[in-house]
């Protein structure tokens, strides 16, 4: 007998076969490239391989062209026939299917959620000749060995087909949505011959960035008014008091006057004095989307890159699987072994120890739930590699979110003083900690705030030692960042919680928001404005949140994948053939906002320091790089700046820090975005290139002018 | 006819400003009447002036500003 299992990831099929293998020593081959494992126990020989994630893909079923609009009939398709990117996925679709000729009993082990059933469902219908009528489930939460042995022994006997179909849905309908809707922009766009420019929008896409464009539009019109505030201060036994005012902003100059008039050189009388005792609870076990929230909130990894990170912990079988949004922790994952397992790391083991003398282990819970995974929560193995620091920070505040589940509530005297002085009030606030509880476990990622409050009883009097009124004026609402942009995505049920980050990443891709406090280009308030004026129901939330119900829908079988098919169908049809009527109009308004931003994103304000020309980036048609360029190069002016050649670029509105010239950002997927000055770094590197005797890097300048013939020319085009 | 700050469509064709710049031109009018209160009375051409050199005033509303500046009329 042969047992072929299909895994989602490399890391993930190596940890499985190791899982199976008796000796935990599979045998690993390569065929074309991919590798195979092959397990052996003492009734079969089970062969573990692996996907690169989708294998499969959604694709017009006649259209070849990738300009045809509007398309209704589709078809999956091997990824490597739709896009040329994913050329090396045509050797793992032949190998999987040669292996799966001579097995006789299939494992989808993919990870336990809509995409990794959709994953394995895919590869065991089309490259395993069907196998999927016939396969079986895998299911487990963490990669450790003990869970795999088990998840090996309790196979689901078949494929969770209600995930399956929730996930067809999704890709199906994201597809409809996104090729439609983005040809129609893009070619539109195009028609009108003033340059090629992809645009696109979809079905969550459409909706999130209507969220950023509508806060761009209230800080855009935005007008400050005045208030005023009351800065006083007391003062006992040599230390001095801030005083809060009963109200927290004035309207009027008048009052505001009145007010300290009335209390300079004054006597305040303490009203009242009250304290009482608040109780905290354990923060919640973290779901994903908490847990990107407190990865941004304390180290400023973007939700994108927290789950990136968490990712490759999970394949290292330190943490659990972390897409999930379950906030409860079951007791089958064994509390007490996984606290025993931390207690053996040095830097947790006194507040470990702590835990495991405890008689019983309850774990705080939240109200968040998910049908196939627990809270994201550490394995308890310890790291067996060097983790680099981002890696490691995750793991630290995933284990102490662990550990304050177990821990008692804090407890926290929050005590206030009310002073008067006819008609007005003050107040003093002071709050201390009276039992630490979870919040030893969690630092320093809770506060330990301490406020002490001076020693004053009802009756007692107190000078005021300073009084003034400060002007001040309002702020427009704050600008989202790529935390609170998913948080709010996660409020209105738009995306899941493996596709909200990559969104909000390809907004950023597609030049369409730029920097961590959330700005919309002009492009995106263009685009927003046109789909509202045209179809806006396309980026309506209600909408799209009623689309994600209705999939929830299929996973709990109250409704089947075709109705909700042909419902959309019904739905988008009507609005492609009225956007394809006007085409001209939108054509005509996308073409002239296409232009101004290419030319903006690509233009410094600082001038050039040898000729006063405008500086742009430049791509060389030669040699495919980009680097800064002068706009007087036509007048004789050959100056260049070297750029980075990986990742998505921007002009930012910061200037760099020693010499004043324009910082340039690149964006890579699933990483730090990288800030730099080209001006400092071709400073540094010709230093570098004078002080050692051997040309430390080839000079670029001969180069660079040659590239600057063509790059005259690009300018000319633009 | 187009808007008259930005020259973009408007609305309505009897309308002088885009759907963005009424907004702001509400938001401009709106924000008059808390800074006359605040300060017992304010002239317009000093009320733009202030507004004009605040950081928080947004690009909208700064191009309506300077629109009024040059068109008091326009305030209506
Ligand atoms: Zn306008």
């Amino acid at each position: 007998m042969q047992t072929l299992i299909v895994c989602e990831k490399p890391d993930a099929a190596a940890r499985v076969a190791r899982a199976l293998d008796e000796d935990g020593d599979p045998r690993r081959t390569e065929t074309q490239g991919v590798p195979i494992y092959e397990s052996r126990n003492r009734k079969e020989t089970i062969l573990v391989c692996s996907a690169l994630g989708h294998l499969y893909a959604v694709d017009s079923k006649t259209h070849t062209s990738r300009r045809c609009y509007p398309v209704w009939d589709f078809d999956w398709k091997p990824k490597h026939l739709i896009d040329k990117k994913s050329a090396r996925l045509a050797r793992w679709i032949q190998v999987i299917s040669s292996l799966a000729s001579n097995a006789d009993r299939y494992i989808n082990a993919c990870d336990y959620d809509v995409e990794g059933s959709l994953i394995g469902y895919t590869i065991l219908r089309y490259a395993c000749h069907g196998a999927d009528s016939k396969a079986q489930r895998m299911k487990f939460s963490t990669l450790t060995e003990k869970e795999l042995k088990s998840a090996y022994r309790n196979l689901a006997p078949q494929l969770d087909m209600p995930l399956v179909e929730a996930g067809r849905t999704r890709h199906e309908l994201d597809w409809l949505y996104g090729i439609n809707l983005s040809r129609l922009l893009t070619e539109s766009a195009l028609k009108q011959n003033r340059g090629y420019s992809t645009l696109s929008t979809g079905r969550v896409q459409g909706p999130t960035l209507k969220f950023v464009v509508n806060r761009e539009e209230e800080i855009q019109s935005f007008t400050p008014t005045p208030f005023w505030t009351i800065d006083a201060t007391v003062a006992r036994d040599g230390q001095t008091y801030t005083l809060e005012y009963e109200k927290e902003k004035i309207l009027t100059i008048a009052e505001a006057e009145q007010v300290v008039k009335d209390c300079k050189n004054a006597f305040l009388e303490v009203e009242s004095a009250d304290s009482r005792n608040v109780q905290q609870s354990p923060p919640y076990p973290f779901d994903l989307s908490n847990l990107q929230s407190e990865a941004f909130k304390h180290f400023g990894y973007t939700p994108s890159r927290t789950l990136a990170i968490a990712e490759k912990l999970y394949l290292e079988a330190l943490i659990s699987y972390p897409r999930t949004s379950s906030q409860k922790l079951p007791p089958d994952i064994g509390y007490s072994e996984i606290l025993h397992g931390i207690a053996t790391m040095a830097q947790y083991r006194t507040l470990a120890s702590k835990l495991t003398i405890k008689d019983s282990l309850r774990p705080t819970k939240g109200p968040k739930d998910d049908p196939a995974h627990p809270a994201v929560y550490p394995t308890g193995a310890p790291p067996r590699r060097h983790l680099i620091q981002p890696e490691a920070n995750l793991l630290d505040i995933i284990i102490k979110r662990f550990m304050s589940a177990f821990a008692e509530a804090s407890l926290r005297e929050s005590s206030q003083l009310t002073l008067k002085k006819e008609p007005h009030r003050f107040f003093l606030r002071g709050t201390r900690l009276l039992k630490e509880g979870w919040t030893q476990f969690y630092r320093p990622y809770t506060s330990d705030e301490f406020q002490k409050l001076p020693d004053l009883k009802v009756g007692d009097k107190i000078p005021i030692t300073r009084i003034k009124d400060s002007q001040k004026f309002t702020e427009p609402p704050p600008r989202y960042n790529p935390s609170s942009l998913l948080r709010k995505m996660e409020e209105e049920n738009i995306g899941t919680k493996a596709t909200r980050a990559e969104i909000i990443e390809i907004l950023y891709r597609r030049g369409y928001i730029k920097n961590i406090r959330i700005e919309a280009t002009p492009l995106a308030l263009k685009i927003i404005n046109l789909l509202n004026k045209y179809c806006p129901l396309i980026i309506d939330p209600k909408f799209t949140a009623r689309l994600e119900t209705s999939m929830d829908n299929i996973q709990t079988l109250q409704t089947s994948r075709s109705h909700v098919i042909a419902e959309t169908l019904d739905h988008l049809r009507p609005i492609m053939l009225d956007l394809i009527a006007r085409e001209d109009e939108i054509g005509s308004q996308l073409a002239e906002v296409v232009v101004s931003q290419r030319i903006a994103s690509l233009t410094f304000d600082y001038p050039c320091s040898q000729c006063g020309s405008q500086l742009k980036i430049i791509r060389s048609r030669t040699s495919g790089k980009r680097f800064i360029g002068c706009t007087g190069y036509e007048k004789g002016c050959r100056f260049t700046l070297p750029l980075p050649q990986f990742g998505n670029l921007s002009i930012t509105r910061t200037s760099c820090k020693i010499c004043g010239f324009q910082l340039v950002q690149a964006r890579t997927k699933g990483r730090r975005p990288m800030t730099s000055c080209a001006r400092c770094y071709s400073n540094k590197t010709r230093a570098n290139a004078t002080e050692s005797s051997t040309p430390a890097a080839p000079s670029t300048s001969r180069k660079a002018t040659d590239d600057l013939v063509e790059a005259a020319s690009l300018v000319k085009d633009q | 006819m187009g808007c008259s700050v930005c020259g973009q469509a408007t609305e309505q064709a009897s309308a002088d400003l885009c759907l963005t710049h009424a907004r702001a031109l509400d938001s401009v009018r709106q924000a008059y009447e808390a800074w006359a209160n605040a300060f017992g009375s304010i002239g317009r051409a000093d009320f733009l002036k202030r507004v004009a050199k605040q950081q928080g005033t947004g690009k909208n509303a700064r191009e309506i500003v300077e629109f009024l500046q040059q068109r008091p009329e326009m305030w209506k």
